[in-house]
């Protein structure tokens, strides 16, 4: 099973011709569509025109050119919001990725826009997004869950814009407040670089590549493993010889070391790529249990997925308040 | 295997393939593989699209795929219940397994709805009389389906019931001529004109009243692959008694209930945008008030004769 | 709701690569690149993109000189309603910031 994710995903970055075995085709097709990440093979692959596959693909890239329009038109929209102001934005993921035209944006399926602040400029922005029309969710305006968010979240409560419904997520840090793993981002925003011409800024190609394997690894965004491999695939891809060698002391200096080792454990694992042991060594046995369930789709997936969700809450918060948040979670749906 | 028409196909080997996901319907630009364990839907597909094509394989290539399961594992055996499942997580209401083939016909457009892109989707009935289209608009209680079935029976190829499929590329319409379903009144008027032996066995007490399908027919699915040009687009209204009635209308408001009733317009962008113009060219749109389905027809007639104004 | 901040003095364009139109009877069609959404424009509003369109403006000019692009008195399009058509088009993301 290991091997043929391990192909599956080679064909998802064009590494291997697609198969001449027709059945094998299919199966990898119908994988790439469950995944979500059609958008990003059709990007690579070329299907003969005028055959199913091409139409696959057609409808994919059409589907996915949305995501990317959308993206750089709320960032292009946020820009607007906060002109004249001298705050400039962190894009975060897909974004950014969109924005600086990397290929780990293309043909990738986004949901919401994430934008990171520096703490003191918090106010200011949610007030200006508020006046651009972006409110408060339904689901998130009452008042325990404003507290909630702000006293121990690393976002504000989402807002949605009223005409356009996109969602944005404003980030004051990487992760909560309660988090077990606790990266630096002041040090990740004092590396940050602007967007040539543009009122924005980036993480570095080294922290968005941290960025990204704290969110797969620390964050929970495990449900799509295949889309969020193919992520870091991608990202680590654009790092230089040089910042690739500097990746892991970085990891250690911004204390992302974990997720980090895991990511990297994941690029050599399926996507056989030759890097270097740093010192980060292998993922605790119980991650790499739960990674490969999930990646390789394995008996015990369903359980895989309990236990990511139950971890990602615990790596979130102390179990005395994870219990609390439950509770009081469970009660209000009651 | 190649593709072949259902009914040439033994009985025994469509049922294992529905089961065993190894069939796709091919009609229209659409191939489906269908994932089919219930029984009552599977003989509701070997009686209502035995003319359509199909593929028997493990090596289809398919735009979409159809699961018809049952919710969970408890309702398999308890309280029998069944969703469709179009293989993301769409959050679709169990039916009543006696309802099953409901839970397909619905899980079909979902597909269309929410999974194409290469074509603009519009809700609208569509048939054709040579290369020439007609548009009937979806309006709730309008009875778009009912002159959609009685138009079939005019000499009028049936598209679809249920969208409009606007190619981006060339602006023409193209044909996905599945089971055309009929609502409460409307299928003792159809079985009177279509011949009950073309209609399926009524579904009673669903969410929607009771509801049957017309069969699919084997002209429109040789016809298929012909394109049409949209040249009239009618907003039709049933109104018990009525006398008829034809309103002329402005054909930019025409435009925007299109845009409004599409559920990927603005997923596509731009290529739906120029082919949605262009297909506007030279097209007329009309609200047509009527009481019967007799007069429902002849507005149609007197609509197709007129000159261009 | 506005699109943003705004000031007398920051000039605007409307850039004629980020969007398509189309006439269907008395009624334009506009088709918005960046944002991907259609847009239904009556004759005034359309006015108001080709004015910017034509060329970079400060707010001031805008509000006080777009009557004089429609050939009509200053009553008739008094600088309130001249501002109302370019916050629409700036809700739309149709309109840039270019200076000062």
């Amino acid at each position: 099973m290991k091997q043929e994710i391990q192909e599956f995903l080679a064909f998802a970055v064009g590494d291997l011709p697609l198969p001449a075995n027709t059945e094998t085709l299919s199966g990898f097709i119908a994988w790439a569509q469950r995944e979500h990440i059609m958008g990003q093979v059709a990007a690579v692959i070329d299907a003969e025109p005028g055959s199913k596959l091409s139409d696959i693909c057609e409808n994919a890239k059409l589907r996915s050119s949305y995501d990317r329009r959308m993206l750089t038109y709320e960032t292009d929209r946020i820009k607007r919001a906060l002109l004249g102001t001298g705050v400039e934005p962190i894009l975060l993921k897909g974004s950014a990725y969109v924005a600086e035209h990397l290929f780990a944006g293309v043909g990738r399926r986004v949901s919401d826009i994430d934008i990171l602040v520096e703490e003191s400029d918090l106010e200011q922005v949610e007030a200006l997004l508020k006046e651009a029309g972006w409110q408060p969710e339904a689901t998130t305006e009452n008042e325990y869950d404003q507290r909630y968010y702000r006293r121990w979240m690393h976002e504000l409560p989402p807002l949605r814009h009223a005409v356009r419904r996109t969602i944005i997520d404003i980030h004051h840090r990487l992760l909560p407040r309660t988090s077990r793993l606790n990266p630096d981002h002041l040090e990740m925003i004092k590396e940050a670089r602007a967007i040539e011409g543009e009122a924005l800024r980036v993480l570095s190609p080294t922290d968005r590549f941290i960025h990204s394997a704290i969110h797969v690894f620390g964050d929970g965004a495990m449900e799509t493993p295949a889309r969020s491999f193919l992520e870091l695939y991608y990202l680590y891809k654009d790092l230089s010889k040089a910042e690739g060698q500097a990746l892991y002391a970085r990891a250690i200096e911004v204390r992302s070391d974990g997720p980090v080792a895991a990511a990297l454990w994941v690029l050599r694992q399926y996507f056989g790529l030759d890097i270097a042991d740093e010192g980060q060594g292998l993922p605790s046995l119980r991650l790499r249990f739960l990674i490969r369930q999930l990646a390789e789709n394995r008996r015990y997936r369903r359980l895989a997925e309990i236990l990511l969700y139950i971890r990602s809450h615990y790596m979130r918060m102390p179990v005395r308040q994870l219990a609390r948040h439950l509770w009081h979670k469970a009660i209000r749906r009651a | 295997m190649t593709v072949v028409i259902m009914k040439d196909l033994p009985e025994a080997s469509v049922f294992n393939a529905l089961s065993e996901k190894r069939l796709a319907l091919k009609l229209g630009p659409f191939a489906t593989r269908l994932n089919i364990g219930d029984e009552l839907t599977q003989r509701f597909i070997l009686d209502m699209y035995q003319e359509a094509q199909v593929e028997i394989g493990n090596e289809l290539l398919c735009d979409f795929s159809m699961t018809v399961r049952p919710p969970n594992l408890y309702r398999r055996f308890f309280r029998k219940q069944i969703v469709p499942d179009p293989g993301f997580n769409f959050p679709a209401v169990p039916l009543p397994s006696a309802l099953s083939p409901l839970a397909l016909e619905m899980g079909l457009n979902l597909n269309v709805a929410l999974q194409c892109f290469r074509f603009a989707i519009f809700h609208a009935g569509v048939v054709a009389k040579g290369s020439e289209a007609l548009i009937i608009s979806a309006k709730s209680g309008g009875g778009k389906s009912t002159l959609t079935a009685a138009l079939m029976e005019d000499g009028f190829r049936l598209l679809s019931d249920e969208f409009a499929i606007l190619d981006i590329q060339d602006a023409t319409l193209k044909a996905y001529p599945r089971p055309v379903s009929l609502k409460n009144q409307a299928i003792d008027v159809v079985k009177a004109f279509a011949g009950s032996e073309n209609v399926s066995a009524t579904f009673t007490d669903t969410p929607k009243g009771n509801i049957a399908y017309r069969r699919i027919r084997a002209s429109d699915v040789a016809a298929a692959g012909q394109p049409a040009s949209a040249s009239i687009i009618l907003f039709p209204e049933f109104v018990e008694g009525a006398a008829p009635q034809i309103t002329q209308i402005d054909l930019a408001d025409a435009a925007m209930q299109l845009i409004a009733s599409s559920p990927n317009y603005q997923v596509i962008g731009e290529p739906a945008f120029t082919a949605l113009m262009v297909m506007l060219d030279g097209v007329q749109a009309f609200e047509i008030k009527y009481g019967n389905t007799e007069d429902s027809l002849e507005i149609v007639h007197d609509l197709l004769h007129r000159e261009p104004s | 709701m506005t699109a943003g901040p705004n000031k007398e003095d920051w000039v605007w364009v409307s850039n004629p690569d980020h969007y398509l139109c189309r006439q269907v009877g008395d009624t334009s069609f506009v088709y918005n690149r960046l944002s991907g959404t259609t847009h239904i424009f009556n004759l005034v509003s359309k006015a108001m993109l080709d004015y910017l369109s034509a060329g970079p403006k400060s707010l001031r000019t805008i509000v006080t000189e777009f009557h004089m692009f429609l050939e009509v008195p200053a009553e008739e399009c008094p600088r309130g309603v001249a501002r109302r058509l370019f916050d629409e088009l700036d809700d739309i993301g149709l309109v840039q910031r270019v200076g000062p």
